[in-house]
């Protein structure tokens, strides 16, 4: 011991504080990352709560998979693309298939994987319920290993266009969540809605998630992940993180209020998933600014995220777009109103207009961008492989169809696919 | 009576066999056999109008009537084998399954809905059925059934196609009440179908 106290007063202080400087860091990147994993469960239970029964086993499925399929890519491609040498401002060049680098970059590598595998699994619920699995597997694919990190690159690497042109957004709003929101927009737009949810004068008809207490239960995990997401982001261990999770807590409470009082206002029953997804706005609003705004400012981001989502919400459904989870108006219009708010409740410089200009304008780029390029893609996996699942599949449910088993067989339910029906079946396909 | 039935058929397939495809010529075979096998001798002439009702053949009426006439008084050793006696037996007893429970859930799900969407269902139907798609005797036996409101009659048939036509009535049924709706009302048919007719619990699962 007294040996060791010796050798330690030897070590240059510097470097000593620096290494433990590092690994305080390191450890909250780690712990921030298995934050931002564990918001996968958030969305799986959300989605499938928020789908019918016969398809809350495909939904887990392909969250499930987005992180598996989200990893290896974005791990080969993915990061290379996003944070590579960027000298043209588009997009990395080098890092690909990376096995050699300093230490902290492997943990910034594993939480940048995380939210690759955010943005991509935000369409599997606004596509659930009638999207072919393999389908939707290789558009996940594409979106994880190609268009979120082009456009992470633009703002993220600290070469890209929009981050030299002061583009704000911290934890990402949009480099995350909007990207995520336009791709299931392209989705929905072109897989369709499910069998029979507009009516023949194109009222929508009501399709109830067969499991609230799994939305709620997602709703608060997805919510708990989030201290992770905008906390970690800092990739360090500052004491910024105290008012970075303050705003985070803030807005996500005003967004659920936000619809609540909206419903009340409106005179209409206040829904638990609506009032969840006001939360989930507000969280997605605050993303981007989480860093760089004071508390009120965040309080106001929430409650117009909440409101954002709601009136989004019923922008898509008068479109006759069905998103079934309301991931667009969520993690697209609150992302992009986030985005916006981020420059204008800029902490030391509010309202100053060059720099909403530039927040606009990413705005507008990451949609251009990925809704294209999502459109491009879905289209294409529609011609060559077939996206939407056929009629026969929505009538007896993914579940059955794509994995062969069924969410809940030892519960009695007004269901044509009972357990022991559905057991014959499989011996059949 | 069973001879004389089979002996009837192989004339029906030696008389048409000059003028239909062998898939078409199946299926005017169960349809003679489903609706004028016990009929009197004259609603031949019904059969072959019946028959002849759409494209090519219309023209060539007389000569398959004239046809059919000379291949049933033909000497039984003259005509072409039936087509039919291999597999008979085990055809017509798996099929007849799938017809039954195809009419019993067909007709459990309409009688579980309400008369104005059985109205506007029957209607639907009707429109969505595609003859180049159906044998003729299945569809004239939904035609019958959609049309007048009478039993749906078990007409032997593909059992896929006949999961076809379930899952074109959930559609159409999706379209007219909403998916919930959908789902419900077939869980119901399927639960009263099986109540109905027990012995067909099997092939009422397998047309789901």
């Amino acid at each position: 011991m007294r040996a060791f106290l010796i050798t330690l007063t030897m070590l240059p202080v510097t470097a000593l504080a620096e290494e433990s400087g590092d690994a305080v860091n390191m450890l909250w990147i780690a712990t921030a990352a298995a934050l931002v994993f564990l918001m996968q469960a958030g969305f799986a239970l959300l989605e499938s709560g928020m789908s019918r029964a016969k398809n809350s086993l495909n939904v887990v499925m392909k969250n499930y998979m987005d992180v598996c399929i989200g990893t290896l890519i974005f791990w080969a491609v993915g990061y290379g693309l996003m944070f590579g040498t960027n000298s043209t401002g588009w997009f990395g060049t080098d890092g690909f298939f990376i096995n050699d680098a300093e230490p902290m970059t492997w943990g910034v590598i594993l939480f940048q994987t995380m939210f690759a595998a955010t943005a991509v699994t935000i369409a599997s619920g606004a596509m659930a319920e009638r999207t072919r699995y393999n389908a939707y597997l290789v558009g996940a694919l594409v979106i994880t290993g190609f268009i979120y990190p082009v456009f992470g690159s633009w703002v993220w690497n600290s070469d890209g266009w929009l981050a030299k042109m002061g583009f704000i957004d911290f934890a990402g709003s949009t480099v995350v969540h909007s990207v995520g929101a336009w791709c299931a927009l392209a989705g929905i737009i072109v897989v369709g809605p499910r069998l029979g949810r507009f009516g023949p004068r194109g009222e929508p008809r009501e399709i109830r998630g067969h499991n609230l207490t799994l939305v709620a239960l997602g709703g608060f995990i997805l919510w708990f992940g989030w201290f992770g997401f905008n906390g970690g982001s800092t990739l360090s261990a500052s004491v910024d993180i105290g008012l970075i999770n303050l705003n985070t807590q803030l807005a996500a409470s005003a967004g659920a209020v936000a619809t609540v009082v909206l419903a009340s206002i409106m005179n209409r029953p206040v829904l638990l998933t609506e009032t969840i997804n006001g939360s989930l706005a507000g969280l997605v609003g605050i993303t981007a600014g989480c860093a760089t705004m004071s508390p009120g400012f965040a309080i106001v981001t929430g409650l117009i995220a909440g409101v954002v989502c709601v009136l989004g919400q019923q922008l898509l459904l008068r479109m006759k777009l069905d998103d079934v989870v309301g991931a667009v108006s969520v993690h697209g219009f609150a992302g992009a109103w986030g985005t916006i708010a981020a420059g204008i409740f800029y902490l030391d410089d509010p309202f100053d207009s060059t720099r909403i200009l530039v927040q606009v304008i990413g705005v507008i780029s990451a949609f251009a961008w990925t809704f294209l390029t999502a459109l491009s893609l879905y289209v294409l996996i529609a011609m060559f492989i077939g996206l939407r699942a056929s009629a026969m599949h929505e009538q007896r449910g993914l579940d059955l169809t794509e994995h062969a088993e069924i969410g809940y067989p030892e519960f009695p339910m007004q269901t044509a696919y009972t357990a022991e029906r559905a057991s014959e079946m499989e011996t059949r396909r | 009576m069973n001879n004389d039935l089979a002996l009837r058929r192989r004339a029906i397939y030696t008389g048409l066999r000059p003028y239909l495809e062998e898939d078409a010529l199946l299926d005017a075979l169960m349809h003679w056999e489903n609706h004028f096998a016990t009929a009197p001798r004259f609603t031949l002439q019904k059969f072959v109008a019946e028959l002849c009702k759409d494209g090519d053949l219309r023209s060539r009426r007389a000569d398959i009537l004239l046809s059919l006439v000379q291949a049933l008084s033909m000497p039984a050793g003259s005509l072409l084998p039936d087509p039919l006696q291999h597999r008979q037996v085990p055809v017509s007893m798996v099929v007849a399954d799938d017809s039954q429970a195809f009419s019993a859930l067909m007709m459990a799900l309409f009688e579980l809905m309400p008369k104005d969407t059985q109205y506007h269902l029957r209607l639907d139907m009707l429109a969505s059925l595609d003859p180049r798609k159906l044998p003729r005797t299945l569809l004239i036996a939904l035609q019958r059934w959609l049309g007048d409101k009478d039993v749906l009659k078990p007409v032997s048939c593909d059992p896929a196609l006949l999961r076809t036509i379930v899952n074109r009535c959930y559609v159409v049924l999706c379209e007219r009440v909403g998916p919930v709706g959908a789902d419900r009302l077939l869980a119901r048919a399927a639960d009263l179908a099986q109540q109905q007719q027990p012995t067909l619990k099997r092939a009422i699962g397998q047309l789901l």
